[in-house]
């Protein structure tokens, strides 16, 4: 039983760009919810009565973001007995409390990369959320306090790539606990619900004739006020966000999430958007994570398997690491754009900001830079803004100012993490700055 | 050579680390500089010139702090300077670094850094490493991952150490291009560019290879490579004795050096030869036993000194072993499209096995699919350790610049290297036996040349005035001959060629001044004959002959105006002799005119960059 706890980054957030540039990494999502919606639910679970005091610590740039998005206090002081969870994990369960050691440390696997920490009054007073995010200093914090393995109770993320693999068996385990929030749906005439008892469909759902929603391998939750247009065809496990539009003929495979207010058309794999993104026309997506305010156009495609079969290797933070994985499709910032009919390679990474024209993406695209054909240059963070500004209209939102600064500090940010390829782009455009 | 120091413990540092630093005192290096961490603020002092100057300025001041960085500079990027000297910080002065090598791209991070507002104190390339962690750090608020990106982001060579007033129980190492070894002591960490500064506080270590970092305390150390991936790393007992470098009787390191060469001569023997044993024991090559027996010819190089030792080894190779030698410049041969046939053995001669373009030239020759093998002195170094197998040296640290008591060792080990390769073709025990019965006796013969110390410094003080000497020599001895100049110019300044002796009538001659020196390397082997016939052509030009005869050649006495007597000997082995007089000349001039033998202007003891 805990009073308190807190859900915090660490340093493993830089190895989750660009997912993570305009959100800490407990809002990423996975399986049906984001990260930290499931924690809660978990939490929740484990003291239903005795409500913990939750709040977040995350970086201090996201601070005001975080803290108006998720309605919890964040980055605030510690009391002692605190629970503090690894915000980039996938949690199933809370690790018991042990009465007997008031001060210990939850790790996972065989590098022991710590996924939670019970903080007694020394240690308290000691933690901050910047000293969660250096790796140095928090190992200087928690020498020789006693290790527990807790790799049942969490999968933590390292890769961008992990959070996508984890999609499917996430969301058979979420179904357990959205199951209950409505009854299974009536047979709808002319469309075909495949094994219905594993189908929730959300209040003011449209569902147009001659779509076919597949339950049969895994279930499928569609939120509320979701339009499916004819000859969609929906597989199990999936999970469609409140306000999607699936465009005419769209085929979203097992393995899908899309978030909330997202227009989706073509073909869907095994892949996660975040939400607020439109990937309305024909074209590929497979085994992918793309973020908000995202647009892919007509017909782009990205490869989500190497001729050769062989392990893909993924561009993060300037170098390239093997996922050890046989299939890794695309990785797509906030706010990014592709035109009609760009070629994704397997493996991509668009940074935060950027265009990409066709007909080929590099496998890396650094953020905020703009890609035509035969030349690179980037926008800098007013335009950046004025485009996000537009497309964030279009959905009836505005940029709040926190939203802004945090916009603002990705541009300078980007700059740096992505320095080696960012370097050509700043000393090309170092007089013309383009938008 | 820059050395680096690092300490992080229970201890106080500064101490650790001024004791350390004095044991890298043998290296060349224009200023010196440490900076501690007591837990909330990094403290910095460095000083232009001698490490006493550094100390000097301490006496007196409060360092707490257990966890510091330590560098003695030789400039490479900016002049040698209190400003340039190291450890540098970042712009917040939160984040300290020392660093050996160079960073080639610092130009492009440093006009990057600057257009994101950095302002830079220094002119040198190790400062913008600095800046670029703290950059990073700032953004990113974790160190260990900002120190892996910065590398990531160079290209050149370093030996990093890192330390944060933020992270005040954690010290980061890393290397790629340029030694970095890791103490483990009890709750306490070591690093240094060299194993001599810390074998006296422990001798387990971890060696690093290029691209790995490592984080140190506070409790326990973690590798990984610069992309984040751990690396498993095995702990080795470093077998380097706690000797004291101090120089005894010896005014310089140099002489001191020269002296020890009977001891160093029979160490580097020690165990591999016996006179009464039909082969040559030498550990280290057991790794390729199967190479050398099917070894069809021997490529040897090195740079300076290594390679007039390897000219030498040709000789041996090709009368001892009987297969085919070739001898390159490591840096020259780095570069060609050097032809490899099956059945090369690539020996790489290196003092510090260190040395950049002995080691490039090793990559380079390992990819082309020779055997590789190392003739080095220091222990656990690159070399000795991306060879197929090799031999150490075993003389103990030479610290003066000018090598001296290398450069017989190498002869001798090559001379055990080609026994053993002949031993396993055509050389008969009875011509092994000979040649270990000679080679027993070299120590002896040696410390009676250093009896002619006297006569040798006579000789120094009444020539020294030249600027301009010949060294000639045949045979085996021309290789002599090259090193006589070499060491020379190296520690008195004075210019000096060394030729084959018979080259003289195709040039050299017209240079001949009345009185002007020309050392004749003479000793009576097939060649002597026709050396007495150039000796003659130098004396009809009124040339001032130093002859390095045998004991007992009368003859020699009438033709040269100054006779050094070494003790006869193998021809093959007579430059374990002959070079030794060379060595005490060289020295003795270098004295006369003033000169710092041991810290020579302008050259470092291990050249670890291109």
């Amino acid at each position: 039983m805990y009073d308190s706890i807190a859900v915090y980054e660490d340093s493993g957030w830089q190895r989750l760009l660009p997912l993570v540039y305009f959100r800490a990494v407990f809002q990423l999502r996975c399986g049906m919810s984001e990260l930290l919606d499931r924690l809660l639910r978990v939490v929740h679970q484990a003291q239903p009565t005795a409500t913990p005091r939750m709040q977040l610590w995350c970086r201090g740039q996201l601070q005001a973001m975080v803290a108006r998005q998720t309605g919890i206090q964040t980055n605030c002081g510690l009391t002692p007995g605190t629970l503090l969870l690894n915000g980039r994990g996938l949690w199933n369960r809370i690790p018991a409390a042990d009465p007997e050691t008031p001060c210990w440390v939850g790790t996972v696997g065989s590098q022991q990369s710590i996924a939670c920490i019970v903080a007694d009054d020394h240690l308290a007073s000691r933690l901050q959320p910047e000293v969660m995010i250096d790796e140095v200093r928090l190992r200087t914090l928690l020498a020789g306090l006693p290790r527990r393995d807790v790799s049942a109770d969490v999968q933590l993320f390292d890769w961008p790539w992990q959070i996508v693999n984890a999609n499917e068996t996430a969301l058979h385990g979420d179904w357990a606990d959205y199951q209950n929030d409505s009854p299974p749906p009536p047979q709808i005439r002319g469309c075909h619900l495949l094994a219905p008892e594993s189908i929730r469909l959300g209040a003011g759902t449209r569902i147009k004739p001659l779509v076919v929603i597949d339950a049969e391998q895994g279930p499928v939750w569609i939120g509320q006020n979701v339009t499916i247009m004819p000859h969609t065809y929906v597989q199990g496990p999936a999970c469609i966000g409140d306000g999607c539009l699936l465009q005419p003929g769209a085929v979203v495979h097992a393995g899908t999430t899309i978030g909330p207010c997202c227009k989706v058309g073509g073909e869907v794999e095994a892949s996660i958007m975040q939400g607020y993104s439109n990937k309305q026309h024909d074209g590929f997506l497979g085994h992918s994570y793309v973020c908000s305010w995202v647009n892919i156009a007509a017909d782009c495609i990205n490869s989500d398997l190497k001729n050769t079969y062989g392990q893909i290797r993924v561009p993060i933070n300037g170098r390239e690491v093997d996922s050890g994985e046989m299939f890794v499709g695309m990785f797509v910032g906030d706010f990014s754009k592709a035109g009609i009919n760009v070629s994704f390679p397997t493996g991509a990474v668009i940074g935060f900001c950027s265009s990409v024209f066709a007909p080929r993406s590099p496998k890396f695209v650094p953020s905020f830079a703009w890609l035509d054909a035969d030349k690179t240059d980037r926008f800098d963070a007013d335009r950046g803004l004025q485009l996000a500004s537009k497309v964030m209209a279009r959905r009836a939102h505005k940029m709040t100012d926190d939203e802004q600064a945090v916009f603002r500090f990705v541009r300078q940010q980007a700059v740096a993490i992505e320095l080696e390829s960012q370097l050509p782009i700043e000393i090309s455009s170092a007089s013309v700055e383009v938008g | 050579m820059c050395g680096i120091l690092g300490y992080v413990g229970s201890q106080s540092a500064v101490p650790v680390l001024l004791n350390g630093l004095q044991r890298l005192e043998g290296r060349s290096y224009d200023s010196a500089g440490l900076a501690v961490c007591d837990g909330s603020n990094v403290s910095r002092e460095r000083s232009v010139g001698r490490l006493t100057g550094l100390c000097e300025r301490l006496r007196g001041r409060d360092f707490p702090g257990t966890i510091g960085i330590a560098h003695t500079r030789w400039a490479t990027h900016g002049s040698p300077s209190e400003l340039n000297a190291h450890p540098h910080l970042d712009q917040t002065g939160r984040i300290a670094v020392v660093h050996n090598g160079i960073i080639e791209n610092h130009a492009m991070i440093r006009s990057f850094l600057e257009s994101q507002h950095v302002e830079f104190q220094s002119e040198t390339d190790s400062e913008a490493l600095a800046q670029l962690i703290g950059f990073f750090y700032v953004q990113t608020g974790d160190l260990l991952e900002s120190v892996r990106h910065s590398l990531r982001e160079v290209q050149g060579t370093f030996g990093v150490l890192v330390m944060c007033s933020g992270a005040p129980q954690t010290l980061i190492a890393a290397r790629r291009g340029s030694p970095l070894i890791v103490g483990l002591g009890r709750g306490e960490f070591f690093v240094s560019s060299d194993a001599n500064a810390i074998v006296a506080h422990t001798s387990q270590v971890v060696h690093l290879d290029d691209n790995e970092v490592v984080s140190l305390g506070p409790e326990d150390w973690q590798a990984t490579n610069i992309e984040s991936a751990p690396v498993e790393k095995s702990v080795d007992t470093l077998e380097l004795s706690f000797d004291n470098p101090q120089l005894g009787r010896f005014e310089h390191h140099m002489l001191k050096e020269i002296y020890e060469q009977p001891e160093s001569l029979r160490n580097a023997a020690r165990g591999r030869l016996r006179s009464t044993d039909p082969q040559v024991r030498l550990g280290g090559l057991t790794p390729c036993v199967r190479e050398l027996a099917r070894c069809r010819r021997g490529l040897l190089f090195g740079c300076g000194t290594a390679w007039h030792a390897a000219l030498v080894g040709e000789f041996l190779f090709e009368e001892l072993a009987g297969i085919p030698a070739d001898v390159e410049y490591a840096s020259e041969l780095r570069y060609r499209n050097r032809l490899i046939e099956e059945g090369t053995l690539a020996i790489a001669i290196s003092q510090s096995g260190e040395t950049a373009d002995t080691l490039a030239a090793l990559r380079e020759m390992q990819m082309r699919g020779a055997t590789s093998v190392g003739v080095v002195n220091t222990v656990g170094s690159t070399i000795a350790r991306e060879t197929d197998a090799g031999v150490y040296l075993h003389i103990g640290p030479e610290i003066g610049v000018a090598s001296t008591k290398a450069f017989t060792a190498q002869i001798e080990v090559l001379t055990l290297m080609a026994l053993d390769l002949g031993r396993r073709r055509h050389l008969g025990a009875e011509r092994l036996q000979q040649v270990a019965g000679e080679l027993a006796a070299i120590p002896g013969k040696a410390q009676q040349v250093l009896a002619l110390n006297d006569q040798i410094q006579s000789l120094a003080e009444s020539l020294s005035m030249w600027n301009n000497w010949l060294y000639l020599g045949r045979g085996v001895n021309f290789p002599v001959a090259l090193e006589g100049a070499l060491k020379l110019k190296e520690v008195s300044y004075i210019h000096a060629e060394g030729l084959p002796a018979a080259e003289m009538k195709h040039g050299p001659l017209a240079m001949i001044d009345p009185g002007m020196p020309v050392v004749v390397i003479a000793p009576q082997d097939h060649t002597y004959e026709k050396i007495l016939a150039n000796i003659a052509e130098v004396r009809k030009r009124d040339g001032c002959v130093i002859a390095i005869a045998t004991q007992g050649d009368r003859q020699m006495a009438a033709l040269a105006d100054e006779v050094i007597y070494v003790p006869p000997t193998m021809s093959l082995l007579s430059p374990l002799l002959t070079a030794i007089p060379l060595q005490l000349l060289a020295y003795h001039a270098a004295n006369v005119r003033g000169r710092d033998v041991d810290k020579p202007r302008n050259l470092i003891k291990s050249v670890v960059a291109d």
